[in-house]
């Protein structure tokens, strides 16, 4: 899956680089330091997925979501556990509470595979009519 | 013979099962993120600074913030909660009541920078040794 960081600490910012390119599941597309930048950005392109810190200049990441036109996934970075409220009622994905190891990260990129799964249309072959019932035998009089 | 290379031991002041977890074993990497915390503290505290010199506490609570953050990536827990707890109080007190919280972190910044220092010279032997 494809993805941009926007998070104005560089050393947070590298270990989000890092951690994707270790994982070999998420793509950086970019990296933003600030809101605006991230939505220019985002209006020409879309990604799957937005790692994106709280307390940023100019505007924060619910800033950002407030002004998304399509939906994402939304992993939320920050040093501040008092932010899971505002999480929860924007419905991100996950929460990583900085600063965070390779763990916690692949534990969340996990739990979006497993969404996604969860999400997907049945395939065909599971479609395909259910055998017949197995006939129970009578007893004979 | 088997040759072990040795494990770099970090200074006891940091959290060592912590930057173990997060850089598993990769010394290089902490050096270079050793360096890049040695870079930056200065400019962001150059902001709280600014900040409580002209008492605007929401931009010094921001700012405390930022810096926090570096303290955690380099092993130093302790104090980002003491972070953690002088940005909590620049919503509901003066500048003039953070004066002492305000000294204590300043010393607090300074040991630690002279740490981080003295680890990043040390990471910087021990990779050159093992490179």
């Amino acid at each position: 899956m494809s993805c941009i960081i926007v998070e104005d600490i560089q050393i947070a910012a590298d270990f989000l680089r890092k951690f994707c390119e270790k994982s070999d599941l998420v793509e950086v597309k970019g990296h933003f330091l600030n809101v605006t930048d991230a939505l220019e950005f985002l209006d020409r392109e879309r990604v799957d997925l937005l790692f994106l810190d709280v307390e940023m200049p100019g505007a924060t990441g619910f800033d950002l979501l407030d002004s998304l036109t399509y939906s994402p996934k939304i992993i939320l970075t920050t040093s501040k556990t008092e932010y899971a409220f505002n999480a929860f009622q924007y419905h991100v994905d996950d929460y990583l509470k900085k600063p965070f190891t390779y763990k916690r990260f692949q534990e969340a990129i996990e739990k979006l595979q497993q969404k996604a799964i969860a999400a997907a249309p049945p395939s065909a072959t599971q479609t395909a009519a259910a055998p017949p019932p197995p006939r129970i035998p009578t007893s004979s009089s | 013979m088997q040759n072990f290379r040795t494990a770099f031991v970090f200074d006891e002041s940091l959290n060592a099962s912590f930057l173990a977890e997060l850089f598993e074993g990769d010394t290089s990497y902490a050096e270079t993120v050793f360096e890049d915390f040695l870079r930056d503290l200065p400019v962001y505290w150059d902001r709280v600074e600014a900040a409580y010199d002209s008492k605007n506490l929401p931009v010094l609570g921001t700012s405390v913030h930022t810096c926090k953050t570096l303290f955690g990536y380099v092993g130093f827990t302790d104090l980002q909660e003491l972070c953690q707890q002088f940005e909590n109080k620049c919503s509901v007190n003066t500048a003039e009541e953070l004066r002492v919280d305000y000294i204590l972190l300043i010393q607090r910044k300074e040991r630690a920078q002279h740490i981080i220092e003295k680890e990043y010279n040390r990471l910087r032997q021990f990779n050159e040794a093992n490179g």
